[in-house]
């Protein structure tokens, strides 16, 4: 009821954790308990945090892959088109289509290519640049990048509710939980 | 973080029981591999000295291709290296052996190497290319190995001593210069044994293939050894997917090497267009050797390349040992279409001889049941290394 009518006003719940082992545990907890839009932020990258909020797979191999080979064709595809149809020049009478010498540029433009949309890619799933988060509504947040490990409780999941999802995450027993307005 | 349950003993990590048996099965196939090359070298001579010198360079190769990597890893650290020290460090073991394998080619010299018995072949480079120089040159390779063998191995012996007993054991001086000398003895060895089966054709890259090949080959048997020996305790409790995909990053690393040294060979020798040069390349590609061209660039480059790059196969041992098994059989082919078609006879037409499989096996079985035999006599890690506590701890957070 006024909860329902309150949960859209903001962004969600914020536990906050001494230690990254209390961080890992509270995250494995939240995720067999259901929630799913729910994220860990640490001020060091923990694999199994990731883990356990259930974070399996990115696409930014699939976009260097794709990336890598677009930066391939093109790479090869111009050395084609200028050696062959654009400006055929016979040099110590090989073949225009010389493909040998055409590979050390292929490969860079491989590289850069992946490159590029390796770095590219990466900023848009995370949906960077990213000028204002709901997060930084909560001051004790920027301890984030520095000694303290937090675990968000998004109200857009379909399980959130203002009053279980807080009673649930005390019995995780945090330091501090917040809630994080808009 | 508590350490209570660090207290790690050598004795902790025996090899496992089965070991013995893979050593025994292995010395069947090599004892049973060198009566058949007897006869090979009794019926037809030149063609088993040829089988015997592709077998003898990869297996001389594995061992080498250790060494280099233990160094590597003394210098630059990192987990991957200490689950399969005691392993490389078997393999090294395996130079005495090699040593002695290699009196057939010392004996056979004269009917393999057309220069040492053809004076006009070496008229302009016989000062490097003569026999004395030859032979002294093989005793000094081996004095180099066999010496770098024995003072990592010793070091590593005494790092299993109870930490107690002293400061810890340096590494890294030795492996520095030791790599130095590494590249250099293999580099001269690939021209000496390889390379003057023509010797009027000469490649600068040469060496450097050889070296590619050999930590290739040497990350492949490592990836065989680890996924059997993770089946059984203590590995199958230590071994996280974290030490596959690292020696999976290595390997698909190796497998690019390998690729750019080989092509850095032909994109040169072909721009050129050389009389002198492009020979080399036009035996192996005319008259059916362009087919062993093919499968080495699609099986030794292309395959190997495409898989490696997915995270998946690199962290798990089960599906990456049919690709490690794959590039070490490819490293014989590579050696094989490097050898093979140096002489007139087999240029000719794609030529394959029963000796260039036979030599590889049976070679292979005597290399591994010594193998096998060094490594069942040490613990499985290197219990006192600084970084076992963090390998110990890998799976668990925090730092």
């Amino acid at each position: 009821m006024s909860h329902a009518a309150l949960a859209p006003a903001i962004y969600g719940l914020l536990a906050e954790f001494e230690t990254p082992t209390e961080l890992v545990e509270a995250s494995k907890a939240a995720h067999a308990a259901g929630y799913r839009k729910i994220d860990a932020y640490s001020p060091f990258p923990i694999e199994e945090a990731s883990e356990a909020i259930g974070y399996h797979k990115t696409t930014v191999p699939l976009i260097v892959l794709v990336g890598g080979i677009l930066g391939g064709l093109s790479g090869f595809g111009l050395q084609y088109w200028i050696n062959v149809i654009a400006y055929p020049l016979n040099i110590g009478g090989k073949p225009y289509n010389s493909w040998p010498a055409f590979i050390v540029p292929t490969f860079e433009m491989t590289i850069l290519f992946a490159g590029l949309a390796g770095v590219l890619g990466m900023f848009a799933l995370n949906g960077l640049p990213m000028p204002y988060h709901p997060l930084f509504n909560v001051d004790r947040f920027s301890a984030a990048t520095r000694d303290k490990f937090f675990l968000a409780v998004e109200a857009a999941d379909p399980k959130f509710d203002l009053a279980e999802t807080h009673k649930f995450l005390e019995s995780l027993q945090p330091l501090t939980i917040s809630e994080v307005p808009h | 973080m508590s350490n209570d349950n660090l207290q790690v003993r050598p004795a902790d990590y025996v090899i496992p029981a089965d070991a013995a048996n893979w050593q025994k099965r292995a010395l069947i196939v090599g004892v049973v591999g060198v009566v058949i090359c007897v006869v090979g070298a009794v019926t037809s001579l030149e063609q088993f000295l040829r089988g015997y010198l592709i077998a003898y360079m990869f297996w001389t190769g594995l061992s080498l291709g250790c060494l280099g990597l233990l160094m590597v890893q003394y210098l630059s650290g990192g987990l991957w290296g200490l689950v399969i020290r005691r392993p490389m460090e078997a393999a090294t073991k395996c130079l005495p052996l090699m040593f002695v394998l290699f009196l057939p080619i010392l004996f056979g010299r004269n009917v393999l190497y057309a220069w040492m018995t053809n004076a006009t072949l070496t008229a302009r480079n016989s000062w490097y290319l003569n026999t004395p120089g030859w032979i002294g040159r093989w005793l000094f390779y081996f004095l180099v190995w066999i010496s770098l063998a024995y003072l990592l191995n010793r070091r590593g012996d005494a790092q299993d001593d109870p930490p107690n007993a002293g400061p810890q054991p340096r590494f890294q001086g030795l492996s520095g210069v030791g790599l130095i000398l590494y590249a250099l003895t293999v580099s001269f060895a690939a021209v000496d044994w390889i390379m003057s089966l023509d010797p009027t054709w000469g490649s600068t890259i040469y060496g450097l293939i050889f070296i590619a090949g050999q930590g290739l080959s040497a990350l492949a048997f490592n990836v065989v050894i680890l996924t059997v020996l993770t089946r059984c305790s203590p590995y199958r409790e230590i071994i996280k997917p974290m030490q596959f995909h690292d020696i999976g990053k290595l390997m698909l690393a190796f497998v690019m090497l390998f690729a750019y040294f080989s092509f850095s060979q032909w994109l040169i020798i072909w721009a050129g267009n050389l009389p002198e040069e492009i020979g080399w390349f036009l035996n192996r590609i005319r008259g059916g050797w362009g087919i062993v061209a093919l499968v080495i660039i699609l099986f030794h480059f292309a395959l190997p390349f495409a898989l490696l790059l997915s995270r998946e196969r690199k962290r798990a041992g089960r599906r990456l040992i049919g690709l490690a098994l794959l590039l070490m059989f490819m490293r014989v082919v590579d050696i094989y279409w490097y050898v093979v078609p140096n002489f007139a006879h087999e240029r000719e037409h794609f030529y394959l001889s029963i000796w260039y499989i036979v030599a590889p096996i049976g070679v292979g079985g005597l290399w591994l049941a010594y193998f096998f035999y060094n490594l069942r006599q040490r613990p499985l890690l290197p219990a006192y290394e600084p970084q076992i506590p963090s390998l110990l701890h890998q799976g668990s957070h925090g730092h």
